[in-house]
């Protein structure tokens, strides 16, 4: 009589057994084992990402630390958050004194809105005086701050002596509220901003009252 | 000569192919534990590694996010100025008289250079100007005419009035741009 075929079964069955726990160990140590890694791998990529981001914002805020310093103060003065109309009638004054000119009927119009936060205050008034002068008067507006501009004119003149009635725009901005998460990117000043704020540089300031920027944004996100 | 005695009954003896089989897969145990035990002690490797990796990444983040926030001035000052600076840019592209303005002083040059012609009240706004012109000189008038034929600062002019009137003399409405 041979060795049953139950018994045979038997005697193969503990090392078949062992073999397919040791199989079985072995698969869920890869599948977990990589899984863990990827999702390890993942976050490394990621922080490296941040790292990579906060050494950029770094190196450009040392970068323009000593620029920003001086151009948010001349860019506050260009375009003020408020009182433009203030500074615009210090300047207008200022002028009219220096130029010898005699200014009347002076008004000032409600606030505009313009494009993007930008509002539009006008100053309107009949100012007479020698020509030279008053020419050099309605140039000066090219090269002050705050920013302005002509709105419109009407000029008449006899004998060396003109007579204008004018309105001049000054411009006014809210200032932004919120800075970007500590992490969040930031982009330093491009040339052109470069250009436009040493071409500010050589504009006439207000003699009174130069403001100072104490409206600073706060972060976006209090805790990235 | 080995000679093999098998002394269990033949109903208890085991087939040599079954001995074989069972041999075969304790080999393939083996050969599993061992690429188990190596296969555990490289991903123990890695992730070690990786977490390590991590760490030190994480600290350095921490470490640059604190240099972020004691830069957190300049960073406003230059959010700030970037936002200003856009604005003013947008303010410079704003319609005003200023250009105009540029354009009448050339008008009003070549208007010097006639003396009998006297320049009347001159409006000037965003979208161009409206200037009257007054001469009892013919001729100089004519001759004014002739020379403000080159002011092609506006692309559309026109002639809105011409009058006569016998202590002014002629007197002539230009439009420019509206």
């Amino acid at each position: 009589m041979e060795y049953s075929t139950n018994n045979q079964i038997k005697y193969l069955a503990k090392p078949i057994l062992m073999l397919v726990a040791v199989l079985a160990l072995l698969a869920f140590t890869v599948i977990f084992g990589i899984g863990k890694i990827k999702t390890l791998n993942t976050k490394i990529q990621a922080a490296k990402v941040l790292k990579g981001q906060l050494t950029q914002k770094i190196e450009i805020l040392q970068n323009v630390q000593s620029k920003v310093e001086e151009g948010v103060g001349l860019a506050g003065i260009a375009l003020p958050s408020k009182g433009s109309i203030l500074f615009g009638l210090s300047q207008i004054k200022n002028k009219v004194n220096s130029l010898g000119l005699v200014i009347e009927n002076l008004k000032t119009t409600n606030t505009v809105k313009e494009e993007n936060g930008v509002e539009r205050s006008s100053i309107s008034f009949d100012i007479t005086g020698d020509d030279t002068n008053l020419y050099l008067f309605l140039d000066s507006f090219k090269k002050i701050l705050p920013l302005s501009n002509i709105g419109k004119l009407s000029i008449t003149g006899e004998g060396g002596v003109s007579m204008a009635t004018i309105t001049i725009n000054f411009y006014s901005s809210e200032a932004v509220q919120k800075i970007p998460s500590v992490s969040g990117l930031v982009s330093g000043l491009t040339p052109g901003e470069l250009d436009i704020l040493n071409s500010l540089s050589s504009y006439e300031v207000p003699e009174f009252g130069i403001p100072t920027v104490s409206e600073f944004p706060v972060r976006d996100d209090l805790f990235n | 000569m080995d000679k093999k005695i098998n002394l269990i009954p033949e109903e208890l003896t085991v087939p040599s192919s079954v001995v074989k089989l069972t041999k075969l897969i304790s080999k393939f145990s083996i050969v599993a534990v061992i690429s188990l035990i190596v296969t555990s002690l490289v991903m123990i490797s890695f992730f070690v590694y990786f977490s390590l990796n991590l760490k030190n990444l994480d600290s350095s983040n921490t470490s640059l996010k604190a240099n972020v926030v004691s830069l957190e001035k300049t960073e406003q000052q230059l959010i700030l100025t970037k936002d200003k600076l856009s604005k003013i840019l947008l303010v410079k592209s704003l319609e005003s008289a200023d250009i105009n303005f540029e354009s009448y002083k050339e008008f009003r040059t070549i208007a010097s250079e006639f003396p009998d012609l006297l320049l009347g009240e001159s409006e000037i706004n965003a979208k161009g100007m409206e200037i009257s012109v007054s001469s009892n000189n013919t001729s100089s008038f004519i001759g004014f005419l002739k020379r403000i034929g080159e002011f092609n600062k506006f692309p559309n002019a026109s002639i809105s009035s011409l009058n006569f009137s016998p202590d002014k003399g002629l007197l002539l409405n230009l439009t420019y741009g509206i």
